[in-house]
């Protein structure tokens, strides 16, 4: 028998994320042919939107950014959305629903842990597919939006895209979570996809919204999600820099906290049924 | 199979939905609740766009929320009818599956297209309706019913034409594996349909009346309402229908041939 | 210390019924019915280390929740529970580290890779130093006989290679004490004689503490020195399996097969008389075989079931 009082938590599972994101990583390269097509998607809809505002600006609307911001803008959403994009909220419930939660539950490691690889792993396989798509798209279009030269800018931006990517993938543990209480989670589901992508800047930069709603929507929590990063890159952060900092990290404490209760709340009810 | 076992068989699909969907009572309602919010989502980013300026290419905001209600009612009837059966191809065909659907004692070719309906998707024809009547009055158009009918027309015409590239793609699968992906593709494509052809530039507006034909199914009927387009279109419309027809029954033969002449 | 204390130990759920027809489904849609069924009824049982005891009952008796509670997948809704010093529900390290859990007809393993992907992640998972885990390995691949299979992705295997895989990979981490949800379910008569003896071994030498679930009673005949009967959430019988064929069917089972008339009967007979009776037989005519037996468990179980 082998006696075994562990190392600390953390380093444990630092270790077994590492094993399951390599795993993961193995497992995504076999479906690059799906991936490829999905990304193929991820391009298209932001130009569709590009298309209709340059059918706009051509009619001489009057727009609170320049054009160069937006073409800049729709260029490099995709991978931004692919970055922090998230699918656990759907796999998740479907686990609590079948019982085969238990698989996780009865071993001595986070139930998470797998979650969190397989995005990671699927993000990189994505990436590598997605770049060439993106480099292009900006050289057809290379004349028509600038790119920051500051490397620091670049760093910073990036460290916001995780730190958004934390953020979404907590929201989509609390929706998965749903489950726990409710037999069909479809709903809520459908609903985040609609309002979530509005709030985040994912369909429309958020510095083109009524002024009137400006001070709203800089403060409400999508914007973290996707546009505060790009914001941050192309150097025109609605509200400013820091205060945009402040609240994309106080924004990040609130979600660990809320996914944290709303998971220790489900797990207690979970009937593992199904097996 | 005689039109009276069709419609026999159409009622027990029907009703086989309707009480799966009655199952889940949280999507029942959320569905109701999604519908609406999807309804407003939609109209947001036109809002926006016609909130910088009055008139974009010659169309105001009032028809193109109606186009985009126009698309809403699209795009659930295909979600309803089609898109379930599609997602099932590949798993039809990877999985042999297509063998039990072959031996029952129905057409197996619309059965196979038309055996999955999810009724809970068809709210978005209400919503769309909605839509398309409030944008319509923004815009304080002047409607003849003759106008209706050839409207409705045109968008049958239309959401046939789709429903048939769509199909095709889900025949792929006889042949590839990543169909799945290409079908998810095609519906994230499906949004350009919420604009006006005129909108897009020249190239994209000509795969939008042909290759992919949303030109047809959303800008065209509601230019028909207002009479800007003459109905004649209509024949070129019938005409790429046609072409479909054919393409889509001589895939599926093609697909049979390969599917028997593999064993697994 | 027993390795499982529980007392008092209840468990319900809440579930709704659904209405009959389309009329019924919508109906449902505005009013549910919500019921709640009492699964697991003030339980008390007691399992000391080194013994295999069989948990056995009617499908839905109770015995797959007590068995998940006893493991930490449901929180008991009352009663004390105590299994190897700690509150299972509260999945500690500790508690985790020292359990195995194999369910039948759920697979434990990452499908697209291979077995020893697996292993080497329950290797991180359950923090094995490294010679340990390999010694491990290599004593489990041996005594299942894996060295073909170890390497093979598990989509690729068949259901008893399948299963000696998930029997390696749960047990790599050596437990004290291990669950098992109908271990040869679905498997051919050689991988189940092979999964019993693997069984039978590790409850042997290593000591390992196994609880089994089965409807297969050959499972629990060669593997139980202790049943546990479970109906309706109570317990019904805790003993030997002697034990309860004694007490439920105690008669001995005769079969004489002559070789005139009147041919192979079977014959029911009492403990005390079966002496008697079988003097008898000899004298009635040519006799060319005799069996003497004690009830099947599976007649005992069927008798136990519909009672």
């Amino acid at each position: 028998m082998i006696i075994n009082i562990g190392r600390p938590r953390l380093l444990r599972q630092v270790r077994v994320f590492g094993k399951l994101f390599a795993l993961n990583l193995s497992t995504s390269f076999t479906y690059r042919g799906e991936m490829f097509l999905w990304q193929v998607g991820n391009v298209m809809v932001p130009l569709i939107s590009l298309f209709v505002w340059q059918a706009a600006i051509a009619s001489g609307a009057q727009l609170p950014t320049t054009p160069r911001y937006l073409t800049a803008y729709f260029v490099l959403i995709s991978i931004v959305n692919m970055l922090t994009n998230s699918w656990t909220a759907f796999y998740l419930a479907e686990q609590i629903r079948d019982g085969s939660l238990n698989r996780y539950l009865c071993r001595a490691t986070s139930t998470h842990v797998d979650a969190l690889a397989n995005n990671a792993g699927e993000k990189v396989v994505k990436l590598i597919l997605l770049v060439p798509m993106v480099v292009v798209l900006a050289a057809a279009l290379g004349d028509r939006f600038d790119l920051p030269d500051q490397l620091w800018r670049w760093l910073l931006a990036f460290g916001c895209l995780i730190v958004a990517a934390v953020m979404t993938w907590l929201l989509d543990v609390m929706i998965g979570s749903l489950a726990f209480w409710f037999a069909d989670v479809n709903g809520f589901l459908r609903a985040s996809e609609v309002i979530v992508p509005l709030l985040s800047g994912a369909v429309i930069p958020l510095a083109l919204l009524p002024d009137a709603l400006h001070g709203l929507s800089q403060v409400q929590p999508f914007r973290f999600l996707v546009s505060f990063p790009l914001e941050v890159l192309l150097g025109e952060v609605q509200g400013g820099l820091l205060v945009g900092l402040g609240w994309q990290l106080g924004w990040l404490l609130v979600f660990a906290v809320a996914a944290r209760l709303v998971w220790r709340l489900g797990i207690r009810t979970y009937s593992g049924a199904g097996a | 199979m005689s039109v009276r076992h069709g419609v026999a068989v159409a009622r027990a699909v029907l009703t086989l939905s309707l009480v799966r969907e009655a199952q889940f009572r949280a999507q029942a309602w959320t569905t109701i609740a999604v519908g609406v919010v999807e309804m407003i989502a939609q109209v947001v980013p036109v809002l926006v766009i016609f909130s910088h300026s009055t008139r974009v290419n010659g169309w105001d905001v009032g028809l193109v929320i109606a186009i985009g209600g126009v698309a809403e009612i699209m795009t659930s009837l295909l979600a309803t009818f089609i898109a379930p059966n599609q997602a099932k191809m590949t798993d039809y065909i990877r999985g042999g599956q297509l063998d039990l659907l072959l031996i029952r004692p129905v057409a197996g070719q619309p059965f196979a297209a038309l055996r999955w309906v999810q009724p809970a998707e068809a709210w978005g024809v209400l919503t769309g309706t909605a839509l398309t009547i409030i944008g319509l009055t923004a815009s304080e158009v002047v409607i003849r019913p003759g106008g209706i009918v050839v409207a409705v027309f045109a968008f049958l015409i239309g959401l046939l034409a789709l429903a048939l590239v769509w199909t095709n793609l889900g025949y792929l699968a006889f042949w590839l594996t990543s169909v799945g992906a290409l079908g998810e593709l095609f519906s994230a494509l499906l949004t350009a349909g919420k604009y006006p052809l005129a909108f897009f530039p020249r190239a994209v507006r000509v795969i939008m009346v042909s290759l992919m034909p949303l030109g047809l199914a959303t800008t065209v009927p509601v230019q028909l309402l207002i009479g800007t387009v003459r109905p004649l279109l209509l024949l070129y419309g019938l005409g790429l229908l046609v072409v479909l027809v054919i393409i889509t029954r001589l895939v599926w033969l093609a697909g049979m041939r390969r599917y028997s002449s593999a064993s697994s | 210390m027993p390795v499982i204390s529980a007392r008092g130990l209840t468990k319900t759920y809440r579930f709704h019924r659904s209405r009959a027809g389309l009329g019924g489904a919508l109906i449902d849609l505005f009013r549910r019915r919500h019921e709640e069924r009492l699964a697991v009824d003030d339980l008390d049982l007691t399992i000391d280390e080194g013994e295999f005891v069989g948990l056995l009952g009617r499908n839905g008796a109770g015995k797959t929740t007590t068995l998940k509670m006893f493991s930490g997948l449901l929180r008991p809704t009352a009663g004390e529970l105590s299994v190897l010093g700690h509150q299972p529900a509260r999945r500690e390290f500790g508690f985790l580290s020292r359990i195995a859990v194999v369910l039948g007809s759920k697979s434990m393993l990452w499908w697209d890779v291979s077995t020893r992907a697996s292993l080497d992640l329950h290797q991180a998972i359950y923090d094995l130093p490294r010679p340990a885990f390999r010694h491990s390995v290599d004593q489990l691949v041996d005594l299942l006989e894996l060295s073909d299979v170890i390497d093979v992705p598990v989509r690729q295997l068949s259901l008893g290679q399948r299963m000696k895989c998930e029997l390696a990979v749960a047990l790599v981490h050596r437990p004290q004490l291990l669950f098992l949800d109908e271990p040869t379910i679905g498997l051919d008569v050689v991988s189940k004689a092979a999964v019993r003896r693997f069984l039978a071994t590790i409850n042997a030498e290593y000591r390992i503490t196994v609880l089994l679930t089965s409807h297969d009673m050959d499972d629990v005949s060669e593997l139980c020195r202790r049943l546990v009967l479970i109906d309706q959430g109570g317990l019904r019988f805790d003993g030997t399996p002697a034990e309860l064929i004694r007490q439920t069917r105690p008669r001995k089972r005769i079969t004489l097969s002559y070789a005139g008339p009147p041919g192979q009967i079977e014959l029911e007979v009492d403990r005390e008389d079966a002496q008697r009776v079988l003097a008898e037989a000899a004298g009635r005519g040519e006799l060319l075989d005799l069996e003497v037996r004690d009830a099947d468990l599976d007649d005992v179980m069927q008798a136990v079931m519909q009672s």
